[in-house]
């Protein structure tokens, strides 16, 4: 190939991304509960040593507005990956080989650059990391890196843009939000740091936020202020929540729908409600009944024994059935489809197949209301 | 200068109270055999010219076969107590008996050694606490030489073997290294590395913290297993509520370097009395969705609560609340 075709190549890349562009319309018009992100049979790959690790194997997912959607899963199972994708920030050896994500009438899929990237990232879908001093500058006051995502994403000038942080700061409970503006990050504690973040990540109005496991660093009563603040800034500013965690306990007290991923799928997806009280993939049962919130003192906890399926191999049939203790021979041939099991709940297990025999589930999964009721009830006397 | 001088006379001062090296083992409350006993425990780091006091008078007994949990949040002093019961930090004044002996006073190597072979300790992230460059047969037998527990290799080999079986490894996972090893396999060996000397008490800070939600159950089910098979006590130490219920006999909140709270597991769960033990318990993120609306979720203000100023009263036979009568009966009136 000479240079003149490449140089061709390259041009009429930047076009018809140009057009991409230009299509990104704003979702004033969508309602609570319409679609805002479609993704359509996701694949994502990463070359490893010249092995390709699929870390994201075939994932339909749609996001409702103004949804809390929670993405539960081991390390390893494709979660962050998942979010990553959304916002173009796989790590440099990873790309999605297959499918289509589709947000505000434009295919994510297309963006190849960061000027691309940069009117949906932090603008349109922010995020929110696990150890709030990673996401902040040691070096520089916490006001001027708010002011600094106002000014250059929303063109306010330099008194407006401050106005503007220490309502927001306000808004996230910062007491003395004046003051506390001109001190720096290592000044203000764990939980206020994650507050002054979660304020950057609203400064530009985004239309979803992601939370890669923002409280799994904070002490729990710290954490149950945060989440109680993330719950309450959505209704107000009318975003959606993508939240990924991995503990089951608080997915429970924030989320509306919940997706459970194993090995790069999305096993099981129901409102929290489904998942709770009617789980229907093995997984989902394994991790409900293996919580240690929720055993009794005298007996031994489930325990899902094994490790999970290497991604550097193909893998055959159901990623679980290996440690599932109740596979049947097909899992250990055919992939599960997504099976139906109401308007709003999906599980991909044989076992929702007609023909499939009847399976007992963990006693524990029919129990967790009383369990709950039965440990917990002390704190809430009144 | 005077400032120095009351730096001085403040390290200096003796101590008001004269804690005798031996104490009873059985206590008479209950005729149940004490294993550890913490008396009046203050440990102090100077820190520049402050004082940060990160255990005051801390006062709880371990039963031997029993499991104590100690719950409190990042920088309640957890953690530093515990150390304090190995001879890691020195206590500032108190005492803490071991089998009836104070061991918080200056030893011999021998008694050291003793201690060291009698109480060990469980790490909370096993990446960090291995030896990357030894193999796990070189681990686990550390302490066998440390001790000079065994008469050959091959007496050696067996005891290590042993231990390798109970906590479900291979024997073939000896010529190898930590990093090769998943996080739950990992904390396994920090186990058998803890339990192959045979100890009396293991203080197990934070052992599952770090591991991935679907091999927590595994380990806190081997650690169970393992207390009936040794006769082992452990000192168990979590950040939150929320697992140390399934694992404890009785726990202890702590909250800025004093226990405020101190009974027996099921007691403190149902019938919490201290505010700050009412809110770490409304915090815990429960799994049932449909209980969050119903939740209310206290926040907990210390307000003119002066801890200092508070003694330690057992309100029931063996349950402790740090407090004055008046409230104490303020709060057992909510």
């Amino acid at each position: 190939m000479n240079f003149k075709e490449i140089f061709k190549k390259r041009t009429n890349k930047s076009e018809s991304n140009d057009d991409a562009q230009q299509k990104l319309g704003n979702n004033n018009h969508l309602k609570k509960g319409d679609v805002i992100v479609s993704m359509k049979n996701i694949e994502v790959q990463f070359e490893v040593r010249d092995h390709f690790l699929t870390a994201i194997r075939n994932i339909s997912l749609d996001i409702n507005k103004q949804e809390i959607l929670a993405i539960v899963g081991e390390s390893g199972s494709g979660k962050s990956v998942l979010t990553k994708t959304l916002i173009g920030m796989l790590d440099d050896n990873g790309h999605i080989s297959n499918g289509h994500i589709y947000y505000s009438g434009v295919d994510l899929t297309k963006y190849k650059t960061n000027e691309e990237w940069m009117n949906i990232r932090g603008k349109r879908i922010a995020t929110i990391f696990q150890d709030p001093m990673t996401s902040l500058n040691p070096l520089r006051k916490i006001g001027s890196q708010i002011t600094e995502v106002i000014r250059l994403h929303r063109g306010f000038d330099k008194e407006e843009a401050k106005q503007e942080a220490i309502s927001l700061l306000k808004r996230v409970g910062i007491p003395n939000a004046e003051s506390r503006f001109y001190d720096y990050p290592f000044q203000y504690s764990g939980g206020m740091r994650q507050r002054v973040v979660i304020a950057i990540a609203l400064a530009c109005r985004p239309d979803i936020l992601i939370c890669d496991e923002p409280t799994t660093a904070l002490d729990v009563t710290i954490q149950a202020q945060i989440l109680e603040l993330i719950k309450s800034l959505k209704e107000e500013f009318g975003f959606t929540v993508i939240f990924i965690t991995h503990d089951l306990g608080v997915v429970a007290e924030i989320a509306d729908r919940v997706a459970v991923m194993y090995a790069g799928q999305i096993v099981e997806l129901g409102t929290a409600e489904d998942i709770y009280y009617d789980p229907r993939h093995p997984y989902t049962w394994a991790l409900l009944s293996s919580l240690p919130q929720l055993g009794a003192k005298d007996e031994e906890l489930f325990s899902i024994t094994g490790t999970p399926p290497s991604l550097f191999n193909v893998v055959v049939g159901d990623a679980f059935a290996q440690r599932s203790r109740v596979a049947m021979k097909i899992d250990f041939v055919k992939e599960a489809p997504l099976f139906k099991v109401s308007e709003t709940h999906y599980a991909k297990t044989w076992l929702l197949d007609p023909r499939a025999p009847e399976v007992k589930r963990p006693k524990i999964i029919g129990e967790i209301s009383e369990r709950v009721a039965d440990i917990y009830s002390g704190g809430n006397k009144k | 200068m005077s400032k120095f001088l009351d730096k001085i006379a403040n390290r200096i001062k003796p101590h008001e109270v004269v804690y005798p090296d031996s104490v009873p083992t059985i206590d008479p409350v209950n005729g149940r055999e004490i294993l550890l006993e913490v008396k009046d425990a203050n440990v102090q780091f100077e820190v520049g010219h402050n004082i940060v006091k990160a255990c005051n008078n801390l006062n709880f007994k371990i039963y031997k076969g029993e499991t104590f949990g100690l719950v409190g949040e990042s920088g309640s002093g957890k953690t530093t107590i515990s150390r304090a019961i190995i001879g890691i930090n020195h206590l500032k004044s108190g005492a803490i008996y071991f089998q009836g002996q104070n061991i918080a006073k200056k030893l011999s190597k021998d008694e050291r050694k003793s201690i060291k072979h009698d109480i060990q300790m469980i790490f909370q992230d096993p990446a960090a606490s291995l030896n990357e460059r030894a193999n796990v047969d070189y681990i686990i037998s550390e302490g066998l030489y440390n001790f000079k527990m065994f008469k050959d290799t091959e007496d050696r080999l067996q005891k290590v073997n042993k231990i390798l079986k109970e906590v479900s490894l291979l024997p073939e996972h000896l010529s190898r290294y930590p990093h090769e090893f998943s996080g739950g396999q990992r904390q396994r060996i920090g186990i058998a590395r803890a339990l192959v000397i045979e100890p009396k008490l293991v203080l197990a800070d934070e052992p599952i913290s770090a591991l991935d939600v679907s091999i927590r159950a595994q380990i806190l089910n081997l650690l169970k297993k393992l207390q009936t098979e040794h006769d082992l006590t452990y000192l168990f130490i979590a950040h939150d509520l929320s697992i140390i219920k399934y694992i404890s006999d009785r726990i202890a909140v702590m909250h800025q370097g004093y226990i405020v709270e101190l009974g027996d597991a099921n007691d403190i769960y149902q019938n919490p009395i201290h505010p700050y033990t009412r809110a770490l318990l409304t915090a815990i993120p429960q799994p049932d969705p449909s209980s969050k609306d119903d939740r209310v979720k206290l926040v907990y203000e210390k307000g003119d609560i002066n801890y200092e100023e508070n003694t330690f009263i057992e309100v029931s036979p063996l349950r402790y609340v740090l407090g004055n009568e008046e409230l104490i009966k303020k709060w057992m009136s909510k």
